[in-house]
């Protein structure tokens, strides 16, 4: 490290008032109040979540008491050894991730061709395509079940897995949108070089941009493995009992005989369910956040 | 290239990726059709779209092995996904539905008409079949007679109450006689006494309705135990500011203010009154014979739960069903034979015995009747009510015009009003009659 450098902007910001880049940090008034803040945010955030795994740990009966308790009087792993055995929960789980992983990474691939496109291409048009593309988000998935359905019954491919693999070439506006402005932002010198070299669209593409784009593939790719792994809509209408995901069987089979959910071991079902997204955030976090502050601050 | 070549180490790894990625590729395509439901070694695949709970994968494999040229494709029932598969003309085979509101299904001509099925079949005979199955039966315009669009597969008895005798106890309040109906406003004095509040909390509920599941249902009930009509004689449209409907939409704006139990402005956490009856913090609850399946397991509960006739508005007596969930046969299914034998199997074949002997509602045909559980005194007490009050059962009215939730969410809507005292009785109930009446205008105008 060059001292000798840093000292002088050291002092300058002494100066101003500002501290210095390196020393020892003086606490601000406002940081007391921020980390409050922060903690009771921690808090609204992390509650559900608390919640649900004391209520996967409690007896039916604790669930409904009144004055409830918090904590469970004996706590009950038996909810998650039901969880596990009352459904196939291993075939379920094999289910939503093969679903997951094989959408998650062709969006993730479709979605960097079209962004690169609007972001490095030229073609009459693309500024109104673009915007046509972006329109398209505003459309609620809803409103599009009933066609879709349909289409993908008169294609044959109900109770296939091929609708999510058309959805996953289709690319998806948002990370199309993530994508152009992440492309957008990286020097046009590089692209120039390379075409001096002799490499074509499709090169540059694989071997210059998607290489330098590691944290929005990594985003785009748990954004998408995220939303199929919750999604219920989709193979609740597309797929059957045997190949269908994690997410319809805890929705729809820990009832009694008479239909009834039971509550206790859905809560134990479903921590175990959001636990693989959950581990993938914690470990991809860093990767996500900048991909999506760059995005933002480029264009 | 030539044989004698050495192979790079480059071609050597891009072919072994180009090998690995095809393998990779091969797989993915054959697991993308891991579902799908086509050819099956000339069978027949028969798409059954019920709640996989009701169909055990053991019932499955004793109806293929009983049955060699059809394989059963199980899909879950998802509403949205039965309109979806109606809407492409591509409906399952089989599906489930409610005897009670598929007045609108027939009418819209979607369910086979299944009695000649009936009339040939020596396992399920027309008159071996509870009259509850006269709400699947439809004849063009009004439920209860006609052809049969649907056989149901267990009912209940569904305004019969049961209660906690140990609650009774502990509030000094006299059982409910097992052969005489309970006045509804004697239902509710007795509720408030059995209510138990701490720290301004309820800690043990009077009386549970089973809100979040039905309102039409306990309030057409009242009208009907009045001696009045729900709807005029085509079915088009409904006056809810009569006497009849004003007393009974009034009992439950009073059941709301007291607090005695749970309403949608209440809620309980699971929906249901099951877990709180189970937790001992409910002391009646208005649920049918089903409820009985719950305590069988509870050796401590079963020794304190009895079973009530349904209470009563006026003076005559009805005991209805509000749902009778059972199966139908799209009109436009494509094995309508081998879906009529699914038919049979599952209605009074060995799934239907299990079910009647596990005591989790009433069997559909009269044969079956005496399988019900009796082991235990609870059931026995259950048992001898639900014979009782079965000539006392009455098809709740069904209009082609209007579905059974459009009932709910409106009377719901102007109930916590209601109760919320933003309006009166009166001007709830007028409310709610323009409200259903355009509703039954919007399904004339749909069905024709």
């Amino acid at each position: 490290m060059d001292i000798g450098k840093t000292r002088p902007i050291a002092a300058a910001r002494t100066a101003t008032g500002r501290g210095t880049l390196r020393g020892p940090r003086r606490p601000r008034p406002g940081n007391g109040a921020a980390y409050v803040l922060l903690m009771a945010l921690s808090v609204v955030f992390a509650g559900p979540f608390l919640w649900l795994l004391l209520a996967a740990l409690k007896t039916r009966e604790e669930w409904v008491a009144v004055p409830g308790s918090v904590l469970p009087d004996q706590v009950q792993w038996s909810n998650f050894t039901q969880a596990l055995t009352d459904v196939n929960f291993a075939a379920y789980a094999m289910n939503s991730l093969f679903l997951s992983t094989t959408y998650a990474f062709l969006i993730t691939l479709s979605s960097a061709a079209v962004g690169f496109g609007f972001a490095r291409l030229r073609a009459p048009g693309k500024r109104a395509m673009f915007l046509v593309v972006l329109s398209t988000m505003m459309l609620p998935q809803v409103l599009t079940i009933l066609p879709t359905y349909v289409m993908f019954s008169r294609l044959g491919l109900v109770n296939t897995y091929w609708p999510w693999v058309l959805w996953g070439l289709a690319a998806s506006p948002y990370l199309v949108f993530l994508f152009r402005q992440f492309f957008a932002a990286i020097p046009r010198e590089l692209e120039d070089a390379a075409i001096i070299d002799g490499c074509g669209w499709p090169r540059i593409f694989v071997r210059i941009f998607l290489p330098l784009s590691r944290p929005v593939l990594i985003t785009a790719f748990l954004l998408s493995f995220t939303w199929s792994w919750g999604d219920y809509i989709a193979p609740a209408l597309l797929l059957d009992v045997d190949h269908t995901t994690l997410s319809v069987a805890i929705t729809s089979w820990y009832k009694d005989p008479h239909g009834n959910g039971i509550p206790t071991v859905q809560a134990a079902a479903a921590t175990l369910y959001i636990m693989p997204v959950l581990l993938i955030f914690f470990f991809a976090q860093r990767h996500f956040v900048r991909s999506v502050v760059g995005s933002a601050v480029k264009g | 290239m030539n044989g004698s070549e050495p192979i790079s180490r480059r071609r050597l790894l891009t072919g072994a990726a180009a090998a690995a990625g095809g393998a990779a590729a091969t797989s993915l395509l054959g697991a993308c059709n891991a579902g799908s439901s086509g050819g099956s070694g000339g069978k027949v695949t028969l798409t059954v779209m019920f709640s996989a709970a009701d169909l055990p994968k053991e019932s499955i494999a004793d109806f293929e092995a009983k049955n060699p040229g059809i394989k059963i494709n199980l899909l879950e029932f998802d509403a949205t996904r039965l309109n979806a598969m109606l809407a492409s003309g591509n409906p399952p085979d089989i599906t489930i539905g409610a005897a009670v509101g598929s007045a609108n299904t027939n009418a819209r001509g979607l369910a086979t008409d299944l009695t000649p099925y009936l009339e040939k079949s020596r396992v399920l005979r027309k008159e071996d079949l509870q009259p509850v199955n006269n709400s699947f039966r439809w004849d063009g315009r009004r439920i209860g007679q006609g052809a049969y669009h649907g056989i149901v597969k267990d009912w209940s008895q569904d305004a019969t109450l049961w209660y906690n005798t140990a609650l009774f106890d502990q509030a000094k309040v006299p059982y409910l006689s097992d052969s005489q109906p309970t006045d509804y406003d004697e239902l509710l004095a007795i509720a408030k006494r059995l209510t138990v509040r701490q720290g301004g909390r309820t800690k043990v509920f009077g009386l549970g309705v089973e809100w979040a599941w039905t309102l039409y249902g306990p309030i057409a009930t009242m009208i009907l135990q009045q001696g009045a009509q729900l709807y005029n004689g085509d079915l088009t449209e409904v006056d809810l500011t009569t006497a009849a409907a004003r007393r009974a939409f009034g009992w439950f704006v009073d059941f709301g203010r007291s607090g005695v139990g749970p309403t949608s402005l209440n809620p309980l956490p699971d929906g249901s009154d099951q877990s709180t009856f189970s937790a001992e913090r409910m002391a009646i609850t208005q649920d049918g014979y089903f409820f009985g399946g719950n305590f069988v397991k509870d050796k401590a509960l079963s020794g304190r739960v009895r079973m009530a006739p349904a209470p009563i508005m006026g003076d005559k007596r009805v005991s209805p069903c509000y749902s009778g969930q059972g199966a139908w046969i799209p009109v436009k299914a494509k094995h309508k034979d081998e879906a009529w034998k699914f038919m049979e199997y599952y209605m009074a074949g060995p799934p239907a015995e299990t079910r009647a002997k596990s005591g989790w509602g009433l069997p559909s045909l009269k044969s079956l009747l005496p399988k019900l559980p009796q082991d235990l005194p609870y059931q026995k007490q259950a048992y001898s009510v639900a014979q009782r009050e079965l000539q006392y059962l009455a098809p709740l009215p069904d209009s082609p015009y209007i579905t059974v939730d459009g009932w709910n969410v409106t009377l719901d809507k102007h109930l916590q009003r209601a109760i919320k005292n933003q309006q009166s009785v009166d001007a709830a109930c007028a409310s709610v009659t323009t409200e259903i009446n355009r509703l039954l205008k919007q399904g004339k105008e749909r069905i024709g």
